[in-house]
């Protein structure tokens, strides 16, 4: 159940799952989608706000049922995270959006939808929002981007590489995003089987010991156990918000920790999630990590 | 079962299962239950300090196990919260601890222990601990901490009554605690069970949205359907100006409680004083109660102690 890859004069629809946008902020996004021969359309729930959601669950859920159904419609685009993916689901049938295959695109709060179609079969992408493209970044950001809806490599030559935590490498579905959406995650009916899978993990504007609190979920949850793989991206923000009674203790200090024991390939710093110049990251297909070089190698395309 | 009695003479003993604190925070706590006529110890890594946690896991674990183990110790009072339970779990043997039988106090990360006690049919009290009566309180709520160590479940009558959000009245087991680490045992072997309990719920320093979304794993389980209703204490500070993400937005936590949980429409309160607020009562888990939402109390039918 693989989407299909965009060409020129295809229509890509942005939606709003989760918070709401100035909707200037979107202006650099939709220039850039055109300038690359995409038609945009612009669902209706991002032109709202219902306090911290962009709009009512029953108006953002059929805005993405609508997407998923409209035939005209070629991929669907996230305009942002912050927070609401997870009151949808109730909303929303995901089995049957996934019998209609198109690009999902967006991370952060979007991590639950990922999870909820990927639990599907439907592969999605871990990729850049409307904001990304307002400011100036590695040229490999709207490379990578371009490169994912339009069928071909993701992985930038030249992007930057991670650092090796645990040496090896490993194989397996990428699947994964924002920790603390995975943590929310469990216990749903919307969770993929992470048996096997290389683990994709970052987060924004967690404090240190709530990142230990949900790696320690997701140890107790057995989850950890059962990868073959994880790829840490950045707890962006976790140093800087740091408790005064211990400020000595670093992300990456309790991450190493809790993947203690954890005898597989794993490496951090990544580029993906909430820094600066992310690559865009299908997830739901194979791919390869070697966590020596720093490296992810895609072993499948994520389009048909 | 009825927990082992804490009569005068006995021994509390402190641990700290969670994060760290310095020697002076035991004091009043210590004082207090001395004038009840109790003796109090202090476990032997209860002071220790490694970073944001009371010492190693393993030692940690090690005095929880050992108070329980210790047929001289009538019952364990945790010294604080913070963070820490949770990592506990490989550590600790749960039904070794519960077949000691006896009572365990504290409340805010504590929670993820009373979690795994209460499922094993083991009460618990949701009580103040060394670092919360450091802090001057009202005087319902000694009372009410020493009430229950008594074994007397009535409320003092000067503490506040919760406030109707669904009326109605409904029997069933007190579980619950802190949210996040009510959310934070989903998907582990000690996880929240609600069917047909009473739902008790606090939390602080949470940000509003965040408050929406672990109400939503609670909704997307489940838990929150099975459960027969709900109390719910304060999220202390979550109207904070400081306390909302800028990039998201905010609203009133009492809002988002009401219009997660309120369509249920299973009797519930609000602000009913337990947990990070102040004013906060003693509350046993584990045992059956009566809630009356259009009273705004919980009224305990079966006695914690044997």
């Amino acid at each position: 159940m693989k989407p299909k890859a965009l060409n020129p004069g295809d229509t890509i629809r942005i939606v709003a799952p989760s918070s709401p946008l100035p909707e200037h902020e979107l202006e650099s996004c939709i220039a850039k989608l055109n300038e690359w021969g995409f038609k945009v359309e612009i669902a209706e729930s991002v032109h709202k706000r219902w306090r911290y959601l962009a709009a009512d669950d029953r108006s953002r859920a059929k805005d993405i049922t609508d997407a998923f159904l409209d035939p005209n419609v070629n991929a669907v685009f996230c305009a942002r995270g912050g927070y609401g993916c997870a009151r949808l689901l109730q909303h929303l049938d995901i089995p049957k959006l996934a019998q209609h295959p198109k690009l999902l695109i967006g991370f952060s709060d979007i991590t639950t939808l990922h999870l909820a179609f990927n639990a599907e079969g439907m592969p999605t992408v871990h990729g850049v929002m409307a904001t990304y493209f307002m400011k100036e970044r590695e040229p490999w950001v709207l490379d990578s981007i371009y490169h994912v809806i339009t069928g071909s490599n993701p992985i930038i030559d030249g992007s930057a590489t991670a650092e090796c935590v645990r040496g090896g490498t490993a194989s397996g579905v990428l699947l994964g995003g924002c920790l603390t959406l995975i943590g929310d995650g469990l216990g749903t009916s919307h969770m993929p089987r992470f048996k096997g899978a290389l683990l994709l993990l970052e987060d924004v504007g967690e404090k240190g010991y709530r990142v230990d609190a949900r790696l320690t979920q997701l140890r107790n949850a057995g989850l950890l156990n059962e990868v073959a793989g994880i790829i840490i991206g950045e707890m962006t923000d976790t140093d800087t918000m740091r408790d005064k009674d211990a400020p000595e203790v670093l992300w990456k200090e309790i991450v190493a920790e809790r993947l203690e024991g954890i005898n597989v390939p794993i490496m951090w710093g990544y580029p993906f999630g909430h820094i600066k110049n992310p690559l865009s990251l299908p997830l739901g297909i194979r791919a390869e990590m070697d966590a020596e070089a720093g490296t992810l190698r895609y072993l499948e395309s994520v389009c048909a | 079962m009825p927990l082992r009695p804490i009569k005068p003479g006995d021994t509390i003993r402190m641990v700290s299962p969670a994060s760290p604190l310095s020697p002076e925070k035991l004091e009043f706590i210590t004082r207090l239950l001395e004038t009840e006529g109790y003796k109090i110890e202090v476990a032997p890594h209860a002071l220790d300090w490694t970073d944001y946690l009371a010492g190693s896991d393993e030692d940690r674990a090690a005095d929880l196990m050992d108070a329980f183990a210790d047929e001289s110790v009538a019952a364990v009072l945790c010294t604080r919260g913070g963070y820490g339970c949770a990592r506990l779990l490989p550590y600790v043997d749960f039904d070794e601890i519960a077949s000691a039988n006896k009572a365990l106090m504290g409340f805010s990360d504590i929670t993820t222990l009373h979690l795994a006690l209460n499922r094993r049919g083991v009460p618990t009290i949701h009580s103040p601990m060394a670092l919360t009566l450091h802090y001057p309180r009202e005087e319902f709520v000694y009372e009410s901490f020493r009430r229950v160590i008594r074994g007397d479940l009535t409320t003092p009558v000067d503490a506040p009554l919760a406030e109707t959000v669904v009326g109605g009245k409904v029997d069933g087991a007190v579980v619950g605690g802190c949210m996040c680490l009510l959310t934070d045992s989903v998907g582990t072997k000690e996880p929240l069970e609600t069917a047909g309990k009473i739902l008790v719920i606090e939390d602080v320093d949470e940000m509003p949205h965040r408050l929406d979304a672990m109400l939503t794993v609670l909704l997307n389980t489940g838990l929150a359907e099975q459960a027969a209703g709900f109390v719910i204490g304060e999220m202390t500070r979550s109207d904070d100006d400081d306390k909302y993400d800028h990039g998201i937005g905010r609203r009133p936590w009492r809002d988002i409680l009401v219009e997660r949980l309120a369509p249920l429409r299973k009797p519930m309160v609000i602000n009913f004083p337990f947990g990070h607020m102040k004013g906060m009562l003693t509350v046993p888990l584990g045992i059956r109660a009566q809630l009356d939402a259009d009273a705004g109390t919980l009224t305990y039918l079966e006695p914690l102690f044997a």
